[in-house]
């Protein structure tokens, strides 16, 4: 379509030729359209057709005659064209659109009648058609600009489908631009190359492919066209016999800077997927990327090796295609992290211990897929595996030093005694060596089960024990030891309480802390012990007169195997506590006032209560020793007195002496008849279960328990528990 | 009016598969506004990602209603033509005129 006529096309909308006409009926004239579009000028429409008196067709104007008017000056001009009164008046325009002029004649019969003038009216004819024409413009810049940013809407749609790893966008927003060009200027064509300064990217042709291959070749008919550089990126784009070439020329400039835009885009993003595969191939881990759909988009060199054995190639096979406990997960399509260990994924025909995880990629809410990690710890249980294997063997070979130098005290205090013996004439002198000798090779039979206090309980055989009394009893087993450092030891007690041990173990207990003692305060020193009462406890102190307590020392006193002698196995001091302990008590070694150091064993009694029962903390009725027992000692050390059982009848042997405030029981309570009988022997105790699994839960509910513990047991967490209970009691 | 319904979802349709949604888009809001300019009433035109309502446009009179869908279906074709080529452009003035003259 020529230009003009395009531009007639306009002119002759139905709108603007509606509102002439009822501009003319209004003013009563007879209004003729000229438009003038570069140098052609073209009669549009002219209204009305005939006087609506008389009925007489009006002729039409011989636009010549006008044209020479309109060139000389731009104004309202009156004419008389053959005895017919005219004025013409320009009502402006635009390159898109042209110059309009609009013609005004009196009509036939009403010209005698008509007032105002025929000026006047044409004045304001001009006036109300320039108005008009220019809501008509604005109404159609509006549009046009509205439909650039369609375009550019459209185009963003499409590029940020590039962010949901969508192929072939850059084709996509290329085509849509050309297409764009084609619909926005009322083209034949558009085209557009890209590249680099260096390398020619492309050149796609949109609408009549034909001719604008014959341009680009040989200038063949008329084309906009708009280049841009923006950075590396350089782009033509191009508009083949565009209807408007201002406008074009506009949009060219616009559109090209979005090709730009979208080239950058593209060049990021290439650049992104690049690094990547080269980040998450440096990573040790096997990683693997599943789609939401399930297929598996991604996987680094590890995951290749790894979980590759049976399909090499991994990248858009189901994701059950890598087997292992995750391939559940997502086919649950799990909305979170998921985690576990595997021991039996087969890599070339062998074992691999693995860590895995399964974590959900989440998109505004939504799943976008699932990032797999997948972990290979083979060799590090491996190595875990050596290095207990090491410690085992380091521990067993401790040990049995240390159950040398243990049973050689003993021994060795026989074998001084039977020197006494030796030296001794008279038999009354030696009256109760032999006991003492005795005691010591029993002593040597029980240090084996007393090693064991270290590691798992041994069992007690406890009575009741006046402390002052037992010390009397073996102050010359003390001595006897004293004499081997050429020592004093002195012994001072009170009065006090009995308490509830085992004879055999506390001698032992006692017997290391003064062997540590006379170690320290070394030949010809001292030590002092002292028996007292504090509160409900028994105070046993062991003082020296030795250097003290290096830092270094003090912090690691009770530590098995620590120590600083030259022939020491460092488990004299470690079982004495593992002992106290075991009694309930608790056992401090530190720096005396004055010098020397000072090792204080509490150890609580039992108050009785109507000459029958003792308060207690705590029951534990275990069944499980490797429980039980830290279980015990673990409350024991927080400072509550504990006792404990292997079963219920066992405990039930207890009912006569220890009133505990909390039961901590096994599965034993998820017996109905035993719920029974605990309830009744116990009836204020407040009852801890401890749980194998999920499944013991609802028999705790009918048990009516005060608190579940579950497996593993945490300790910390445990007295906090009792703490709590033993609070609201 | 009924058959100018038809025409324009099976234009929509078609179209879109052959150019996509984004460039449909953009050649309904071409057209639209290019109607406008002859017939304010135009406005009343709707289009979505779904398909094309004419229903607006049927408050008018029937007569108005079809000059307008017919010149908006025009625009479309006509745009059409220069996208797409003229063979498939033809084709679907042939089908407006089979429709026109039915109407």
């Amino acid at each position: 379509m020529g230009s003009l006529a395009r531009v007639k096309k306009y002119w002759e909308s139905k709108r603007w030729t509606s509102f002439l006409e009822s501009t003319a009926a209004g003013l009563q004239l007879n209004l003729t359209l000229i438009i003038q579009y570069g140098n052609d000028f073209s009669l549009s429409f002219h209204h009305p057709p005939y006087c609506p008196a008389c009925r007489s067709p009006i002729a039409d104007i011989n636009l010549p005659d006008i044209i020479i008017s309109i060139k000389s000056q731009n104004e309202i001009v009156e004419l008389d064209i053959d005895g017919v009164k005219l004025v013409v008046a320009p009502l402006g325009g635009d390159p898109c659109h042209g110059n309009l002029y609009v013609v005004a004649r009196e009509l036939t019969c009403c010209k005698k009648a008509a007032h105002p003038t025929l000026l006047e009216r044409a004045v304001l004819a001009q006036k109300l058609l320039t108005s008009f024409r220019h809501a008509l413009n604005e109404g159609f810049e509006g549009g046009r600009l509205s439909l650039q940013l369609s375009a550019l809407r459209q185009v963003k749609n499409i590029v940020l489908s590039l962010f949901n790893g969508e192929e072939n966008i850059l084709a996509q927003v290329f085509d849509l631009i050309l297409s764009a060009l084609i619909i926005l200027s009322d083209a034949q064509g558009s085209w557009i190359e890209y590249g680099t300064a260096e390398v020619s990217g492309g050149l796609l042709i949109k609408g009549d492919e034909q001719r604008v291959k014959n341009h680009i070749a040989s200038h063949a008919g008329h084309a906009d066209t708009a280049e841009i550089s923006n950075g590396e990126n350089r782009v033509r784009l191009g508009v083949f016999a565009p209807a408007d070439g201002k406008q074009t020329q506009d949009l060219l400039n616009l559109m090209a800077q979005e090709c730009t835009l979208v080239l950058e885009i593209d060049h990021l993003f290439k650049l992104l997927h690049k690094q990547l595969p080269m980040i998450l191939g440096a990573v040790g881990s096997a990683v693997v990327l599943v789609s939401k759909d399930g297929i598996i988009t991604y996987v680094n060199h590890a995951a290749e090796l790894l979980l590759g054995g049976k399909a090499p190639n991994l990248i858009g096979e189901p994701a059950d295609a890598a087997p292992g406990p995750w391939s559940a997960c997502i086919q649950e399509k799990t909305s979170r992290r998921v985690s576990g260990h595997m021991d039996n994924l087969i890599q070339k025909q062998e074992l691999r211990w693995v860590n895995w995880q399964v974590s959900p990629l989440l998109d505004d809410e939504q799943i976008a897929g699932w990032l797999v990690l997948v972990d290979d710890r083979t060799d590090h249980h491996n190595w875990q595996e050596a290095a207990r294997r090491a410690e085992r063997l380091a521990v067993t070979a401790a040990l049995a030093g240390s159950l040398a130098h243990e049973l050689r005290n003993p021994l060795g205090a026989a074998k001084g005694m039977l020197q006494l013996i030796g030296r001794k004439e008279k038999p009354e002198q030696v009256k109760g060596y032999a006991d003492l000798i005795l005691r010591e090779i029993d002593r040597v039979t029980n240090l084996l089960n007393e090693f064991l206090l270290l590691g798992r309980p041994a069992e007690m055989t406890t009575e009741p024990l006046d402390l002052a009394a037992f010390l009397q009893e073996i102050t010359p087993l003390l001595k006897s030891e004293a004499n081997n450092y050429e020592a004093d030891i002195f012994i001072k007690t009170e009065e006090i309480p009995m308490i509830n041990a085992d004879p055999g173990q506390f001698t032992q207990a006692v017997l290391n802390l003064v062997r540590n003692a006379l170690d320290a305060a070394g030949r010809r020193g001292r030590v002092l012990l002292n028996l007292s009462k504090s509160g409900n406890n028994v105070i046993l102190t062991i003082k020296d007169n030795g250097p003290g307590l290096s830092a270094k020392v003090s912090g690691n006193l009770f530590k098995p195997f620590f120590t600083t002698k030259e022939r020491g196995t460092g488990l004299g001091l470690p079982v004495a506590q593992a002992i106290v302990h075991n009694h309930g008590g608790n056992i401090t070694i530190e720096n005396a006032p004055g010098g020397g150091a000072i090792c204080q064993v509490t150890l609580p009694f039992y108050a009785r209560q109507d000459g029958k029962t003792t308060d207690i903390d705590v029951l534990v009725t275990v069944a499980d020793n490797l429980l039980r027992y830290p279980s015990e000692q673990a409350l024991r050390t927080a400072g509550f007195s504990v006792i404990s059982a292997a079963d219920l009848s066992e405990a039930l042997l207890l009912k006569e002496r220890y009133c505990p405030a909390v039961l901590i029981a096994d599965k034993i309570i998820s017996e109905p008849q035993n719920i029974e009988i605990i309830s009744r022997t116990w009836p204020q105790a407040k009852t801890f279960a401890i749980a194998e699994d999920e499944h013991f839960h609802e028999h705790f509910i009918e048990a009516n328990v005060f608190q579940i513990v579950t497996k593993p047991l945490d300790y910390v967490r445990l007295i906090g528990q009792v703490r709590k209970a033993l609070n609201e009691i | 009016m009924h058959r100018y319904k038809e025409m324009t979802m099976e234009i929509f349709q078609s179209v879109t598969q052959a150019i996509g949604i984004h460039a449909m888009l953009l050649v309904l809001e071409h057209a639209r506004w290019k109607t406008r300019q002859q017939y304010e009433e135009a406005a009343l035109i709707e289009f979505s990602e779904e398909g094309i309502s004419l229903v607006r446009l049927e408050q008018l009179s029937p007569e108005k209603t079809e000059e307008i869908a017919h010149f908006f279906l025009m625009s479309i074709v006509a745009t059409l033509g220069r996208l797409v080529g003229i063979q498939i452009a033809s084709q679907l003035t042939e089908q407006l005129k089979v429709y026109a003259g039915e109407s």
